[in-house]
């Protein structure tokens, strides 16, 4: 009789599994290669992203903790006296230096607002892309700040990369380092027309730039206002290579972004409703 | 009560890679604890709770890596399976065992990512860096044993049953015994 319900039980976790692995399976792979955000999604894409604006918060407090009095410990034994002056000092500094440093990134971040055409929004990082291969950002806006997918995002360097998905606090940015990412350039001084793609840690590449071309290194890169998402003459980037190979009819332009993507705090979006990308 | 601590381990460290970690210098790569996470739930948890835990991490961490979805539920469920399967060959419960085992399936992990985007998405040109992965390999072999035992005193906060650590067994006994959650 026992081994019986323990046969019945043995069959019974069997067919749940049988019916369970499948049905994950086929949820998945109906999933597999789309870009949209389902409901749930969503919701903890909105969870997470909280919990990275917390800690983002936390983190940014605790550094400039560090930056402000743990580095200032070595010191201690020389005079406690004057640490103690020094430390108040170099404190209160370093309070000003960094309200200063912070009123110059903002007043670069105010003209180039006011520079652009369509009102715009400034958002900060709040969490980075975890993956080795690619290159995304979470801000803290979302649909309720008006950010829709496909909007353009910048800084005062230049193009920064374009909403991917939003929620209703939170959005996605691919940035233009990525691999997925393409935009429509030209060169500033040729009017060479071209297509930038992401390269990751190589920075740009510029392709579909023919061989006789002029295309030279030190070039400026900038936007060429085609394909609707971009406004025309953003900084791109800075042309640092070009290779003519002996076989095709393109050659190879190497691009230095005019972002820097490891320092990037705040980033400015451009509310356009009518965007295209897709 | 596991299942939900483990859920709940798995956003934090998710949480944290994607914010604290990123201010490590850039030599020291990008730690994927996520990732041990994913191999201790393989070596500790039944298939059932396992597989629930595998799909929901993968599901979590493709809303913020990349753009394109479904590439990281389908590995990790992949590799979970593959785990299960060879675990009766393996003692990953020692940390002998656990470093390499982390290694070559971060390894075998980040090709299959790799692979499926370069296929999905042909005119995506991303840059395979040996050196890149090397580190990467290198610094979640160094953290497998630590954050082991960080996942094994959750367990044991969770069950209320401790696995000791391999430095602290005895060596007799049967070594291949499962001791699964």
């Amino acid at each position: 009789m026992r081994k019986k319900d323990r046969r019945l039980q043995q069959f019974k976790s069997y067919l749940i599994l049988g019916l369970l692995l499948p049905l994950g399976f086929i949820l998945i792979l109906s999933t597999v290669g789309s870009k949209e955000f389902n409901a749930p999604r969503k919701f903890v894409f909105e969870m997470i992203a909280t919990a990275q604006y917390g800690v983002s918060k936390v983190t940014g407090y605790c550094r400039s903790l560090w930056d402000g009095y743990v580095v200032l410990w070595n010191v201690r034994d020389e005079n406690k006296k004057l640490r103690d002056e020094l430390l108040k000092y170099k404190a209160l500094s370093n309070e000003y230096r960094e309200a200063a440093v912070t009123n110059v990134r903002l007043n670069k971040l105010l003209k180039l607002s006011e520079s652009l055409p369509s009102p715009t929004l400034t958002a900060q990082i709040v969490g980075r892309d975890p993956s080795l291969w690619f290159r995304t950002v979470v801000i803290n806006r979302g649909t309720s700040s008006g950010v829709e997918k496909g909007m353009p995002v910048v800084t005062d360097a230049g193009v920064t990369g374009q909403v991917m998905n939003t929620s209703p606090h939170y959005s996605k940015i691919l940035l233009t380092n990525d691999p997925n990412s393409a935009i429509d350039v030209l060169v500033q001084k040729s009017r060479v027309q071209g297509i930038i793609k992401g390269a990751g840690r190589e920075g740009y590449r510029m392709h579909y730039v023919l061989k006789n071309s002029e295309v030279h290194k030190g070039d400026q890169i900038v936007t060429s206002g085609l394909g609707g998402v971009f406004p025309k003459g953003l900084q791109v980037g800075t042309v640092t290579k070009t290779v003519k190979d002996r076989r095709g009819m393109f050659q190879k332009v190497f691009v230095e972004p005019s972002v820097d993507f490891f320092k990037l705090e705040y980033l400015v979006i451009i509310l356009k409703k009518d965007s295209l990308a897709e | 009560m596991v299942f939900f601590c483990f859920l709940m381990l798995g956003g934090v460290l998710l949480t944290l890679q994607t914010t604290v970690f990123h201010l490590l210098p850039e030599w020291a790569g990008k730690p994927d604890p996520l990732f041990i996470l994913v191999i201790f739930v393989a070596a500790r948890m039944d298939l059932f709770r396992g597989a629930g835990l595998v799909l929901l991490y993968g599901l979590g961490m493709d809303i913020f890596a990349g753009i394109y979805l479904g590439f990281y539920p389908i590995v990790y469920l992949l590799l979970f399976f593959s785990l299960k399967g060879i675990s009766r060959h393996l003692v990953i419960y020692e940390s002998v065992q656990q470093i390499p085992v982390v290694a070559i399936s971060y390894l075998l992990a980040s090709s299959a990512i790799y692979c499926s985007s370069a296929l999905l998405v042909p005119d995506c040109y991303i840059d395979w860096s040996w050196r890149n992965m090397l580190v990467q390999m290198i610094m979640l072999a160094m953290l497998s044993t630590p954050f082991f035992l960080i996942f094994d005193f959750f367990l044991f906060l969770s069950t209320r049953q401790w696995i000791k650590p391999s430095f602290l067994h005895s060596g007799n006994g049967n070594r291949f015994k499962r001791r699964e959650f």
